[in-house]
């Protein structure tokens, strides 16, 4: 089959079985119906050969007898024979010539007056009558086209008179030889037909339950059962279920487990993001902190007056709701994600993660230009994965740029089908090389310690898990641009 | 698609259509020649004597079947003696016995009838004669009759009509000329004689039920045993059909005729089954006296009513 497909590269086990079982069937039809026309031609010029032997075998006796006769009556041989000659071709439309040679070979009447010219001898006579038996051939004369010809010697006992030429039009004999070809060749033909249709019947018969197990395939979902009814008895469909039904299930598990890392993954670069966020958050703490204890250092210090105790209790409440704010929000984003989606709306994730990230930015002087599209329309995607996307890619800019660097976010509608989100930089920007690399997981150009190389990655595949994609834009010195693209689809 | 695909799905399709082609063309072509068989030694002629000696027969029948019967016969004359024979074809016996008289035959097959006709009255001898199955230089004639009829006696084809050969044969004169005047009884009808050229065609139109009766000589009638008819009564023996010969012919070629042909070896009889039925057994040496005592008794009898049919009314 190896050689086979080599040869006639087709798919699909229906189309090779038609083209092998095609190709045998033409050949073996080919050869039974070579042997049969063989062997009846070898029957139809047996028997133009026999009836033209016997026909000349039949006339040589009127011409031994003319012989005869005329040997009895002392009378010119040729002058009888003409008339014999005469009459039997006008009854015989078949016959084209007779001619008559004696014993030596010479001629004696020919039916074509030009012939007994051109051919006045005949140097096989002595042979025929020496052999006794007829000489048949058939041959093609440029006068009388095929012809079958039989020499029969005129002799009886050791008496020879000479030898009889008698020669049959063979043309019909080729149309019938023609015809039985032509007859063979539309018989094979129909034959081949009949048998390679009766093959696409039956063999769609035999793939039918493969092509109905290839749609299931075609429709599976590694969580849903397989749609395809087993076959009832032990084929091969049936042993190519009953393991693909186990593939499944292994898929099933190893996905699990994939899963279960890829949330440890995601989780534990979040808590990494939190880690780097820990100044921040700690100074946004502190501040209200130290605004709370000069609060209550002044209400301890004067308990009586009520109207400085109830100004500092409200100021006290205002820095306690600051901080609950601050770590509401860090728990906001500290917390696993979900495994269900829901209509999120991409610039109030901007908005979360870029509050946790105002004291860092503003730490280092960094100009934040948000241009978000208010008419973005939500998607369906988990919200706490959209922000760790959103802040792995911040920190990216954030730890580009230098102090005072400029930093852009925006959001926006693509074909009407997609909405994006580009944070660009100022930053030094990705070397080409580098470029090729960056979404590759542990893949970093900080310092060690400063990052995990898990950002960029971690963020593509959660990306990519919702439909969409990263691009990247960078030339070295000249910033770096990240721009993600999610499919909007329909709300569930 | 690959090179190789290519090739093989452009190839093999032409292939087949050229091999069909060629096909075609090699069953239209009908051409062919028997191939002569490997002869060796002399051609089957014996053309080459000088001197052509003329053996005579009267041509009763077909030239060409008498040719069949015959010719066999002359050659093996001409390849086991050291003349020259051919056949020649006598339109009537007088014809023939004129040309034994005049040596222009050297010999000739005559008819008993015919000879007994001329040998008084022409210089011609009998000097061979066909053997029966029995051994012996005779034959009988037969009167016949279908096996179906009735007739059991002679007198039974009183009024019916019988077949009967050439009136130059002693077949064809029997009945009618011999018998039937001697013991016909008087004042009853006489059959009714039909002649035909051959005694096979006086059987076969006896078996068609166009005659009540026919007279053949027996070797015919042997050939039909079983086959429809049955003999009513046998003549006597009557000597056979000799071969004669004229005043002017060779000695020495009679001689070695005679030889050869009352002398054929074992090994060579079967040249026999190749000769006219009536050759079939042989020949012996005959002389004149067989047939003029035969000529006295069948006179004698003519007169003295001394032949014996044994013809029971």
């Amino acid at each position: 089959m190896g050689l086979f497909h080599s040869i006639f590269p087709i798919k699909g086990i229906r189309a090779r079985l038609l083209v092998a079982f095609g190709a045998m069937l033409v050949i073996l039809f080919w050869i039974i119906s070579f042997l049969i026309l063989n062997q009846w031609r070898r029957m139809i010029l047996t028997n133009a050969e026999e009836q033209v032997e016997s026909v000349t075998r039949a006339f040589s006796i009127f011409v031994i007898e003319t012989f005869i006769f005329a040997e009895s009556n002392q009378m010119k041989v040729d002058d009888a024979l003409d008339y014999y000659i005469r009459d039997y071709l006008a009854r015989e439309p078949r016959l084209r010539y007779i001619a008559i040679y004696d014993p030596q070979g010479t001629i004696l009447v020919h039916s074509d007056p030009q012939r007994f010219i051109y051919t006045p001898h005949d140097s096989l006579a002595p042979l025929i009558l020496q052999s006794g038996k007829a000489l048949n051939r058939a041959y093609q004369d440029a006068d009388y086209g095929w012809v079958i010809e039989s020499a029969f010697p005129l002799q009886i006992a050791s008496k020879n008179w000479g030898v009889l030429r008698m020669g049959f039009e063979a043309g019909s004999v080729r149309k019938e030889i023609q015809g039985l070809f032509y007859s063979l060749l539309m018989f094979a033909a129909i034959i081949t037909v009949f048998a390679l249709i009766l093959l696409y019947i039956l063999s769609g018969y035999l793939t039918a339950s493969l092509r109905k197990l290839t749609t299931a395939i075609d429709r599976f979902e590694i969580d849903k059962p397989l749609n395809f009814e087993q076959p009832p008895y032990e084929d091969e469909i049936s042993l190519l279920y009953q393991h693909f039904t186990r593939m499944q299930n292994r898929l099933q598990e190893s996905q699990s487990k994939v899963m279960e890392i890829q949330r440890q993954i995601y989780q534990a670069e979040k808590l990494a993001s939190i880690g780097r966020l820990a100044s921040g958050v700690a100074h946004e703490i502190n501040n209200p902190l130290n605004g709370i204890k000069s609060c209550l250092y002044a209400i301890n210090r004067d308990p009586d007056d009520h109207c400085q105790t109830a100004e500092y209790l409200k100021l006290i409440d205002e820095g306690l709701q600051h901080i609950e704010t601050i770590v509401t929000k860090l728990l906001g984003f500290a917390r696993r994600p979900s495994k269900s989606r829901e209509a999120v709306n991409l610039n109030e994730a901007l908005k979360k993660v870029l509050q946790l990230l105002e004291f860092r930015f503003s730490q280092k002087q960094i100009r934040l230009s948000l241009k978000p599209d208010n008419n973005l329309p939500p998607i369906q995607a988990d919200s706490q994965l959209m922000q760790e996307v959103f802040m792995n890619l911040l920190l990216n800019s954030y730890d580009a740029v230098s102090e005072k660097g400029h930093i852009s976010v925006m959001s926006g509608i693509e074909d009407n089908e997609r909405v994006f989100v580009r944070i660009t930089d100022n930053g030094p920007g990705i070397d080409p090389e580098d470029q090729k690399k960056i979404f590759d997981p542990f893949f970093t150009t900080k310092e060690p310690g400063e990052g995990t190389g898990l950002g960029l990655s971690v963020s593509l595949s959660i990306v990519q898990a919702h439909g969409g994609t990263i691009e990247v834009q960078s030339q070295p010195g000249r910033g770096c641009e990240f721009k993600v693209i999610l499919p909007i689809g329909e709300e569930k | 698609m690959t090179v190789k695909s290519k090739f093989f799905l452009t190839a093999l399709p032409l292939l087949f259509v050229l091999f069909s082609i060629f096909l075609y063309e090699r069953m239209l072509d009908i051409k062919f020649t028997d191939v002569l068989p490997n002869i060796s030694g002399q051609p089957r002629s014996g053309i080459g004597d000088s001197i052509v000696y003329k053996i005579g027969v009267v041509s009763r029948f077909s030239p060409s079947l008498l040719y069949r019967g015959y010719q066999p016969l002359i050659s093996y004359l001409n390849s086991q003696t050291p003349f020259h024979f051919e056949l020649r074809l006598n339109k009537t016996y007088s014809e023939a016995v004129q040309q034994l008289a005049s040596g222009e035959l050297e010999a000739a097959f005559l008819g008993t009838y015919v000879f007994l006709k001329y040998m008084d009255v022409q210089p011609i001898h009998a000097f061979l004669a066909p053997l029966s199955s029995d051994g012996q230089p005779h034959f009988r004639i037969v009167l016949i009759t279908r096996e179906d009829f009735p007739y059991k006696k002679l007198t039974d084809f009183s009024g019916q009509r019988i077949g009967v050969p050439s009136p130059l044969s002693f077949s064809g004169n029997w009945l009618q000329k011999y018998i039937l005047p001697k013991v016909w009884p008087a004042g009853m009808p006489k059959p009714q004689f039909v002649s035909y050229d051959f005694h096979h065609t006086v059987v076969q139109h006896l078996i068609r039920n166009d005659l009540a009766g026919g007279v053949v000589k027996d070797r015919v009638a042997e050939e039909y045993a079983g086959k429809g008819i049955r003999i009513v009564r046998r003549s006597r023996y009557i000597p056979a059909s000799p071969l004669v010969r004229g005043p002017a012919s060779d000695q020495r070629v009679i001689e070695a005729i005679s030889d050869v042909l009352t002398r054929i070896p074992d090994r060579k009889r079967m040249v026999l089954k190749e000769w006219d039925a009536e050759f079939r057994h042989g020949f012996v040496r005959v002389k004149d006296q067989l047939y003029k005592k035969f000529k006295q008794e069948l006179d004698e009898g003519e007169m003295s009513g001394f032949i014996s049919f044994h013809i029971s009314h």
